[in-house]
């Protein structure tokens, strides 16, 4: 799994990292590699998850292939990592807040903590730079600069600000 | 066709990109550009798919090696199962794609359950 051990990423888990961020992505994959240059890891106490994502999955690279998994999955992935365990979490992961009863809600119930997720599609920039958006529907590999999201906190039992 | 995107940096046209996870455009000149969660419904879907199909009288050795490989089961156990048929195999949508592709080429009768939206092409 790729969490940054190694020290690739700036600002994850790592020889040179600092504290408060996990990478499930592919070391290769641009969207790792712009996010990670981000100035504000660790946000508030809340701790950085970095992956693919959806309204209901999150994608993990896991032994050279990607793997997607449910809230539920993730809960357990997360509650078997003593740097994630009981911490507050934000989800630098497309659309998984996208809907009220999506991953980021069912994660902050089964894991019982806030959950801060975007509603829409994540787009990194090389400078750490990030928005939330919508996919142009001209040209699906830009953002719509008309149609913005933001990241929302979703509280367990459904609560959210 | 898209219209022509230019880089804020230098100006350069910029072209589009996907890696397995990603896509958004990059400046072949000056590495600017972006990237976000590429569009592959089939690979960001969390739902359990089951294939199952219809036990067969006398399965022929292609049938069963059909199943043998999709079950990891040797073909004593594979001719076992295409005699009662049933749910051959409970997974993602992208793993029930491939085993769909198998049956297909070895003229099964399967059902996968919820309905499957994806195309087997």
């Amino acid at each position: 799994m790729s969490k940054g051990y190694s020290g690739y990423f700036k600002g994850t888990r790592g020889d040179k990292a600092s504290a408060g961020s996990t990478d499930y992505m592919d070391q290769n994959d641009n969207f790792s590699k712009f996010i990670k240059n981000r100035a504000d890891v660790d946000v508030n106490g809340f701790y950085d998850v970095i992956a693919h994502g959806s309204n209901n999955s999150i994608q993990i690279h896991s032994n050279g292939s990607q793997v997607v998994i449910d809230h539920r999955s993730a809960a357990r992935l997360f509650k078997n990592d003593p740097l994630i365990k009981g911490k507050s979490i934000r989800l630098l992961s497309c659309e998984t807040g996208a809907s009220a009863n999506g991953f980021a809600q069912n994660l902050a119930n089964k894991l019982n903590v806030v959950v801060e997720a975007p509603t829409k599609l994540v787009w990194a920039y090389p400078d750490g730079r990030y928005i939330v958006a919508d996919r142009s529907s001209s040209n699906p590999y830009r953002p719509d600069l008309s149609k913005k999201g933001k990241f929302i906190k979703f509280y367990p039992g459904g609560k959210k600000r | 066709m898209t219209d022509k995107i230019y880089c804020e940096k230098c100006q350069s046209e910029m072209i589009d990109f996907e890696n397995e996870g990603s896509c958004g455009m990059t400046c072949p000149n000056c590495g600017w550009g972006w990237a976000t969660t590429k569009h592959d419904p089939i690979k960001l879907d969390a739902n359990l798919y089951e294939i199952a199909i219809e036990g067969l009288a006398n399965p022929s050795i292609d049938f069963i090696k059909v199943v043998s490989k999709i079950r990891g089961c040797n073909f004593i156990e594979a001719k076992t199962f295409l005699l009662q048929g049933g749910i051959l195999q409970k997974s993602n949508a992208s793993i029930i794609k491939e085993t769909a592709k198998l049956l297909e080429q070895g003229k099964f009768t399967y059902r996968i359950t919820p309905n499957f939206p994806y195309s087997l092409d």
